[in-house]
């Protein structure tokens, strides 16, 4: 019996010991998350403390950083590779777990992560070909000797700061996760760049359009879904003289379309919402005499942030700006001659082809009346508690195979022609752009470029300005891609590149500016078609209307545009919808809202009910409208983008046209009528009677959620003004992700902020210190230095010495 | 038992810390309980002191020193109103793993060298 205790006790123990040595589902090692040294207590602010010397191994010289308030670091360094070594080793410091995490994501290998419940999804990023394209944008980048071995030292650098930290302080979500950080690789570089013209690119409604066009043919698709709208103003101005001769190529009628309803795509679609404002002002209109330029990417708001301030300085280079946490050099910013800022392209740079197989095994593919051999990826999944599990993807002339079905029969594969896949060197266009010093620079800088497609803005302190649509477009017949393309012979295949001299571009316009706010570059005067999904044109608008109006340009009231919240939407379309609601029909409520909205000034502010209203009630008209004429979920984005429905909706009232895809003129102010009511409806039931909680700051607000989406670790419920396809375009999740704004001349003035900190420590106070700031819409003076001691007082936190060890 | 306890609680203090490892915790009292030659309750006491004063100890002066932020946000993950409440976990914890373990070393060391009684 006494043995039998024995045996018991120590059972029990060891019981015990694994229990809280390992997570369970979704609950921490409690074990080693609470032990005091080692624990979540030591991800506390001390990791903020400002070393003055830290031996690295790695360096050829020392290099000093200069530590500005918000813990941003100014590196000056003796040479490029000491610089970007030391740039990886700081990003590490503050952003290692968010760097290895987000390219765990792109290489789909979040299941060694979390285990088997992500392996659909792991399966999936495979499938798209993020790990492909990046293994093929990796073997590039080798060949451009200067753009590798920033690559490498920027990879030195991360892996010499994870060698030296002891183990208690490794990322708190490592410790939460339970799991290891692992050295960096110049291929998780090239999968963070992945990763972001996923995001960029990868939005894709060809399964919808398709849908529309197998129920109501070309014509419906013309109608519904043009690529320019009246409401159109261009990037590059409709003046704009394209003196070039286009390339010409033979285009073969394609064979009828085979029915792909079977393709039902369920992978993670990029935010729709992803996109910008950037304009840069000449010199004639400003108050410095020196072109201002201003740029503010909207992206999925998370903590830790996706950018990274810090300031670069070695003898090729001085530039400042915004850094993406795993790729060196500066994304967005400005050095001692120019300033450059990008927006998101939208052109169309992945189609869908829909493949006829041989039979289930997928080994060859009908191609222009034969067999093509596909070739086969076989991917490798190392599941956390699972093993490993394998997927075989078969690859053909177009792309991999990401869907496939056999029926009847037939087997047919969905195949991925995208631009991303190719072989590309984005960074080299960053890491020229960093020591570019004039216009020439720049236009050199964007050759090369592939994708995601930017719209690239440039201010130069000689007075140029320009813009460029940059990126690797397809030669393409007008509307092909828009919907699925067959894959079964070169009638839709892609017929070239159009020249890197002849995308659109334009420099130093009549008008004194330059603007995107991912609007359709050009208009139909473009010898080329670049595709039509492009933002609706609200922003891009109401940029040019504000930029038209500004005479004495400067960083204040470039602010204010940034800040801007007027609706330009609801003054098109309020009028009209209020035009159809009858007092008699509403509820008392709603006959009280009609007041406000009828007054409302079209501002959406934070404290604006009639901005939460009209939202709401346009998102439901639009659903009455559509969600029974159009096939499909609304999931694909299969409604005509906003502002075609605008025009759709005008048409519909004139009566002067009929199509099965559009409704009656009484339906829609019926319609009109109905999805007010039940606003109002909605309303109540989620917020009560009307009052403060209707107001958009509260009832939308805006959520700062933590990559891992943990409570408590992000910021939540923020009151926030701005909304979608408002020049402050913040939302409930995605928004402003870098304010920035730069007077050029011979002292460069600059502000920015970002909605979060420096720091990835969830237990540090930089980790979103900056958010307060950016929901107030205030702006930090950016501190370019010409040397590390000229950051002084307050300004100034410390100085770090990396010194070599060897 | 003060003498012994206090220079477990030193061990414990110096292993966490320089091998990063949580389980010393489950360690040392274990082999503080077989070590020692009271009895098991005495045992068990002295292995839970070496475990709870040292977690409590650090746990309380973390709080109190850097740990304010990652406290706010380990108590709103694990969905209990107060940070501080984390400091009393981790001592708990730590005292019932000392305990525990303790109570276990003792109770191997009783069954392999039984204590003869004449």
């Amino acid at each position: 019996m006494k043995r039998f205790f024995v045996v018991l006790r120590a059972l029990i123990l060891i019981i015990i010991f694994w229990a809280l040595h390992n997570s369970h589902g979704s609950l921490p090692p409690f074990g080693k998350l609470f032990d005091p040294i080692n624990g979540f207590w030591a991800n506390n602010r001390t990791l903020d403390d400002i070393p003055d010397i830290l031996d690295v191994n790695g360096l050829f010289s020392p290099v000093t950083v200069a530590w500005g308030e918000r813990q941003v670091p100014h590196i000056f360094a003796e040479n490029d590779h000491d610089l970007y070594f030391a740039q990886g080793y700081l990003m590490a410091r503050h952003r290692i777990w968010q760097m290895d995490f987000v390219t765990s994501v792109a290489a789909g290998r979040v299941s060694e992560i979390i285990g088997e419940k992500a392996l659909g999804f792991d399966k999936k990023q495979r499938r798209l070909g993020l790990l492909y394209g990046a293994e093929q944008a990796l073997d590039f980048i080798k060949h451009d000797e200067a753009t590798f071995a920033a690559v490498q030292a920027y990879t030195d650098g991360i892996n010499a700061w994870q060698e030296q930290l002891p183990s208690r302080f490794k990322a708190l979500e490592y410790k939460v996760l339970n799991y290891e950080p692992e050295p960096w690789t110049p291929l998780k570089t090239s999968l963070l760049l992945k990763y972001m013209a996923w995001d960029l690119t990868g939005r894709n409604v060809e399964h919808a359009l398709t849908a529309v066009y197998e129920k109501y043919g070309q014509e419906a698709l013309d109608h519904l879904y043009p690529s320019q709208t009246s409401f159109l103003d261009p990037i590059i101005s409709k003046k704009k003289k394209w003196r070039f001769d286009p390339i010409k190529f033979l285009t073969k009628d394609s064979e009828p379309k085979e029915s792909t309803a079977w393709f039902q795509p369920n992978h993670a679609q990029p935010d729709p919402h992803n996109g910008s404002n950037n304009w840069a002002i000449s010199a004639e209109r400003t108050s410095t005499g020196y072109p201002i330029l201003s740029n503010d990417p909207h992206l999925g708001l998370n903590l830790p942030s996706i950018w990274y301030e810090l300031q670069l300085v070695s003898p090729t280079q001085n530039v400042y700006g915004v850094a993406l946490p795993g790729s060196p050099g500066v994304i967005i910013g400005y050095n001692d001659s120019i300033a450059w800022g990008v927006t998101n392209g939208g052109s169309d740079v992945f189609d869908w082809y829909d493949m006829r197989f041989e039979n289930p095994s997928m080994m060859r593919y009908e191609f222009d009346g034969q067999w093509e051999n596909a070739k086969f990826r076989i991917e490798e999944f190392h599941v956390r508690k699972d093993g490993t599990h394998f997927d075989s993807i078969p690859m053909t002339r177009f792309g991999p195979v990401v869907y496939s079905v056999s029926k009847d029969g037939k087997t047919h594969g969905m195949a991925m022609r995208w631009t991303a896949h190719d072989p590309s060197n984005e960074l080299k266009t960053f890491l020229d752009l960093d020591k570019a010093t004039n216009y020439d620079d720049y236009r050199k800088a964007l050759v090369g470029y592939s994708c995601p497609a930017q719209n690239f803005a440039f201010a130069s302190i000689q007075g140029d300005i320009a813009i460029t649509h940059n990126g690797k477009f397809p030669l393409r017949k007008p509307h092909q891609g828009d919907a699925i393309s067959s894959g079964l012979d070169s009638s839709e295949a892609w017929h070239g590149w159009i020249p890197m001299d002849q995308v659109p571009t334009i420099k130093n316009p009549s008008k004194f500016y330059v603007s995107s706010g991912n609007q359709n570059p050009v208009n139909e005067k473009y010898p080329y078609y670049l595709g039509w999904n492009y933002a609706s044109y609200e922003r891009g608008k109401r940029i040019n209307d504000l930029l038209d109006e500004t005479r004495h340009a400067n960083a204040k009231n470039m602010m204010k545009i940034q800040l801007d919240n007027f609706n330009l939407h609801a003054q098109a379309i309020l009028p009209t919808m209020l035009n159809f609601v009858s007092d008699s029909a509403c509820s008392e409520t709603g006959q009280n809202m009609l007041g406000d909205l009828k007054n409302w000034k079209y501002e959406n502010t934070a404290g604006s009910k009639s901005a939460m209203v009209f939202k709401l009630w346009w998102t439901l008209l639009s659903d009455a409208i559509w969600s029974d004429l159009l096939p499909e979920g609304k999931e694909g984005g299969k409604y005509p983008n906003q502002d075609r429905q605008v025009e759709l909706f005008a048409e519909i009232l004139s009566e002067k046209t009929s199509y099965p895809w559009m409704p009656t003129k009484d339906v829609f102010e019926a319609k009109v009528q109905s999805t007010y009511n039940t606003t109002i409806d909605s309303m109540i039931s989620a917020y009560g009677e009307v009052g403060e909680a209707w107001a958009q700051g509260k009832a939308r607000g805006t959520d700062i959620n933590h990559l891992l989406k943990i409570k408590g670790w992000g910021r939540t419920n923020l009151n926030t003004n701005g909304g979608d396809m408002i020049v402050n375009a913040t939302k409930k999740i995605h928004g402003p992700s870098w304010r920035m704004i730069v007077e050029l001349g011979p002292e460069i003035t600059a502000y920015g902020v970002y909605p979060g900190g420096q720091s990835g420590n969830p237990g540090s106070q930089y980790f979103d210190n900056m958010v307060n700031s950016w929901v107030e819409g205030k702006y930090f003076q950016l501190h370019k230095l010409n040397k590390p001691g000229d950051l002084t007082g307050r300004d100034w936190i410390g100085t770090t010495v990396l010194r070599n060890t060897q | 038992m003060i003498g012994s306890t206090i220079i477990g609680m030193i061990i414990l203090g110096l292993f966490q810390y320089l091998t990063s490892s949580w389980w010393w915790v489950i360690v040392i009292p274990f082999f503080s309980g077989a070590l020692y030659r009271e009895g098991m309750m005495k045992a068990t006491i002295q292995g839970s002191l070496i475990g709870g004063i040292v977690w409590t100890g650090i746990s309380v002066a973390q709080f109190f020193g850097s740990a304010d932020i990652v406290s706010d946000k380990i108590a709103a993950m694990i969905g209990i109103g107060q940070p501080f409440l984390l400091t009393i976990i981790t001592g708990v914890l730590g005292f019932l793993l000392g305990a525990i373990a303790a109570n276990t070393g003792n109770a191997i060391k009783q069954y392999v060298f039984p204590v003869r009684q004449f």
